[in-house]
């Protein structure tokens, strides 16, 4: 068996102490934010300040803006740390945990990361007819009834924007953000744009 | 003017002054109107930062993933193997003139230069006179190695101008699970930049030592109805370096070949896509007058090597509903060698009247089709699988050798037929343990069937650490120039079998700090049945699966990375080659390797210096001489948008002038190569 060759077994020893020194990091009680969820983060803090809701979707003139995410919390405290105490058209942000998309409904802003897949169309059902912006991932989203797909491509963060399903629940994207998206999905009789 | 600024010009002016007198002014005019694009390149991803950007750079800023490794994208740290991605940025700042310079900055990976070739290894095993078979090289994905010599051409006579990378994926550990032959060593994945990628027009010239002047122009788009497309045209001609001194020929113009090197080498590629279909193709042509070391001529200039390669990729990828990836793609190679060779005697002992020379020429060729579907879908929610097969027809591999004048003593006309099926299976166990398991089984019309395998258990126990455990199984098929080459004295060996490795590999990557990471790995590589030079039973010279060979040690590489552009990058591998039969240290083995590069901003993000250190310790010849440790140093300035789509780079190479050789393989006459003393270029590209 080769890996009983002594220098090899020393050497592999050697990485064993090294690894337990990797596992008494400081703060090391979970993992990190992958690179793609980091830059994902950042995108939606971005993003909610390129979007209009319509003011009763906010259940009095000082509430916060609620972003939520449906799910296993893909971003670590990277969403946290960005958002929580900026100011968004005036109203702070928070960003909270949702465990189901009737909670979800009372957010302005849902992001229903991949791991949520398999009830990706019940939660969408379930978020139809409120003025909640969805973001997602993946090549369905948009066709379920989601209003912003990310994808990634060529290592860049690209988006998808359904405008048509915006629209139809009052939130109201910026003509700027549009400009960004890969492809923008407009109400039928409007062509695809961009 | 800005000080930073001056340095430059000053940088230029002086490595103007030391070229050679500037016989093409045109030339140099044509060099002062020339690009890369700026890309955005994050290896630390600090949330905070990003967020400072404005949402159109944000959108420049690349996540680190790697292709090659699983045959889709995934985060470095999921990743099968132990991997290093050089990025365009590096490419730029660094000054890397071809594939083998950025090769060599990547820890325990080293290169041997014959003169005309470069030849690649890594962690102890580079065997003078193989061709860098056992690295796998591929653009986009498409294999790049020959199916005459199976080489891994990464000089000047490969088929990419480095102008043209997006990034190169160096894969460490066995591939041959999802590619076949060849994926020994490491797989090495070239990206392409796109259309995006330029967004109009780029041209670039260079001028360098040995009176090289290389040009490029390049144009890229992508338009609002997805249709993207890229096309370059390259072309580079050098006077070749004809200040190496050749002690063994002192009474032959006093030991020095007028023409070493010597090389004319213009080279095109294309890329387009439009929906789900992406074709790309390429061409190169590399003449070279061949050096001092390949006959007993010297100082010949008739002698000269061509490398002419060609392909072509037509591939259709659609993602389905339900998460399905179809990927199907067909090929076309075409790879044809020229050789000719000046020799006081005809080929293989015929004598000729005394001072007179003959021409001995060699001429290969390989025209290939192949094509390969893939199939990835995520299964049970911790499963990704991925199956496809591949079929590969050589429908030409020829190989003639005569003198001019005289006998044809090889004229081997063969084909060749490949198929191969693989699966793949990425299973997440928990949320922080991978298993990743695959295998492949290929059948070759010339030696029947093999069955690679590879398992990696992937495991992040906490913030910022991952420990792969990898073991894997690679081949490399005997090649055509194995199997069929016959010549008096020498005979064919059609019963060859596939080399193979069994490898064993332990990483572990830190993250140290918010600017240091750190990645330590041990190895053990076990090969069989290495195809080598040998005599038969009647004394006649054949390929025979003659050697056995093992390589064991461990590998360190600190990589940091802090504000406004500072990087620094050090490695240091240790390996322990040998014999299988006679415990000695392989030829062109080096126990110590280290490589330092450091880049330092200068002015405003906009100016930066890059410092290279490479380092290996002492080497024996296949003849058993000892060659000794040596170290080289590269100097780059390079300054980006400065005026507006202009890029400047001026680098001098082998910096302090360290005399060393290279051991070459047993076809040469000598054993070891003088190599290449300071250089210097200066280039610049411009963007419109």
């Amino acid at each position: 068996m080769k890996f009983s060759h002594p220098l090899l077994t020393r050497l592999s020893w050697l990485a064993l102490i090294a690894c337990a020194g990797g596992w008494f990091q400081p703060a090391a009680a979970r993992a990190e934010a992958t690179p793609e969820y980091k830059l994902k983060a950042v995108y939606l803090f971005k993003m909610v300040r390129f979007v209009k809701w319509p003011t009763n979707s906010f259940p009095a003139a000082d509430s916060p803006l609620v972003i939520g995410i449906l799910g296993e919390n893909p971003f670590d405290h990277e969403l946290d740390k960005l958002m929580n105490g900026t100011v968004v058209g005036g109203r702070t942000v928070v960003v909270k945990g949702m465990a189901t998309a009737t909670d979800a409904k009372k957010c302005q802003a849902v992001f229903i990361p991949a791991s949520e897949q398999a009830n990706l169309h019940l939660h969408l059902t379930a978020l139809r007819t409120v003025p909640v912006l969805t973001v997602g991932e993946g090549t369905e989203f948009l066709d379920d009834g989601g209003m912003v797909e990310f994808f990634v491509e060529q290592n860049k963060i690209r988006f998808n924007i359904n405008q048509a399903q915006a629209d139809a629940e009052g939130v109201r994207l910026d003509s700027q953000l549009l400009s960004l998206a890969s492809t923008v999905r407009q109400a039928a009789g409007k062509k695809e744009a961009n | 003017m800005n000080a930073a600024v001056k340095m430059i010009v000053h940088g230029v002016t002086a490595a103007m002054a030391a070229a050679a007198p500037l016989k093409h002014p045109a030339f140099v005019l044509a060099m002062f109107l020339a690009v890369g694009s700026v890309h955005s390149q994050t290896n630390e991803m600090e949330t905070d930062k990003l967020a400072a950007l404005s949402f159109k750079d944000l959108m420049e800023v690349q996540i680190p993933t790697v292709y090659g490794a699983s045959k889709h994208e995934q985060s470095l740290t999921e990743a099968p193997a132990d991997v290093t991605i050089v990025t365009a940025d590096e490419i730029k700042k660094s000054g890397y003139r071809t594939l083998q310079e950025i090769l060599n900055r990547v820890a325990g990976f080293y290169t041997i230069s014959d003169g005309a070739y470069d030849y690649i290894g890594t962690r102890g095993f580079n065997r003078p006179g193989d061709y860098g078979g056992r690295i796998l090289i591929t653009i986009d994905g498409h294999r790049m190695n020959d199916d005459i010599f199976g080489a891994a051409a990464i000089g000047t006579e490969a088929l990419l101008d480095v102008d043209l990378i997006e990034r190169v994926e160096v894969i460490r550990g066995p591939g041959s699970s999802l590619y076949g032959n060849n994926a020994v060593l490491a797989v090495i994945n070239i990206i392409t930049r796109r259309g995006r990628d330029f967004n109009g027009g780029e041209a670039s010239g260079a001028y360098g030592s040995y009176d090289t002047y290389t040009g490029r122009f390049s144009y890229g788009n992508c338009y609002t109805n997805g249709l993207e497309f890229a096309i370059s045209g390259s072309y580079l001609d050098s006077g070749g370096n004809d200040g190496v001194y050749y002690p063994e020929y002192a009474n032959i113009n006093h030991g020095y070949a007028e023409h070493n090197g010597a090389s004319r080498d213009p080279s095109a590629f294309a890329s387009i896509s439009y929906q789900d279909f992406f074709l790309e193709g390429g061409f190169v042509q590399r003449t070279e007058t061949i050096p001092a070391a390949y006959t007993d001529v010297f100082n010949d200039s008739r002698g000269a090597v061509t490398d002419q390669r060609a392909f072509a990729d037509l591939k259709w990828q659609h993602h389905f509903d339900n998460a399905w990836e179809l990927t199907t793609r067909v090929y076309y190679d075409h790879y044809r060698y020229a050789g000719d060779y000046p020799s006081p005697q005809y080929a293989y002992g015929f004598p000729l009247y005394p001072g007179m020379i003959t021409m001995n020429e060699d001429r290969d060729d390989q025209e290939s089709l192949g094509g390969e579907a893939q199939v990835s879908k995520p299964l049970f929610q911790q499963h990704r699988v991925t199956v496809g097969t591949e079929y590969r027809h050589d429908f030409m591999l020829d190989q003639r050798n005569l003198d001019v004048g005289g006998p044809t003593y090889l004229n081997a006309n063969d084909t060749a037929n490949t198929v191969g099926a693989y699966v793949q299976d990425e299973y997440s166990i928990l949320h922080n343990l991978i298993l990743n398991a695959g295998a492949r089984y290929d059948w070759f019309s010339t030696f029947g069937d093999t069955v690679n395998p590879r398992v990696a258990l992937i495991y992040s126990p906490c913030t910022n650490s991952t420990f792969k455990a990898i073991y894997g199984q690679a081949f490399r098929a005997p090649t055509a120039y194995e199997l069929y080459y016959v010549a008096p004295g020498y005979v064919s060996s059609e019963h060859l079998k596939p080399e193979t490795i069994h490898s064993y590999e332990l990483d572990y990557d830190q993250v140290l700090n918010p600017h240091l990471k750190l990645a330590a790995s041990v190895f053990y590589y076990d090969v069989d049945d290495l195809i080598s030079f040998g005599l038969d039973a009647n004394g006649n010279s054949t390929f025979g699966n003659l050697a056995s060979a093992t390589s064991q040690g461990g590998e360190i590489e600190l990589d940091g990375n802090w504000a406004k552009g500072w990087r620094a990058q050090l490695s240091y591998t240790y390996a322990d080659a040998r014999d299988g039969a006679t415990d000695q240290r392989l030829s062109n083995s080096p126990e110590h390797l280290a490589k330092f590069n450091l880049t330092a901003p200068l002015w405003q993000e906009k100016v930066f210096a890059n410092l290279e250190l490479l380092g290996m310790s002492d080497r024996t010849t296949i003849g058993g001489n000892e060659l000794g440790a040596y170290w080289v140093a590269n100097f780059t300035l390079f300054s980006r948008e400065i005026v507006k789509g202009l890029d400047l780079s001026a680098g001098i190479y082998n910096l302090f002038d360290h005399k060393y050789s290279d051991p070459v393989g047993s076809d040469f006459v000598l054993d070891s190569v003088p190599q290449a003393g300071r250089q210097f270029r200066v280039k610049l590209t411009y963007r419109f």
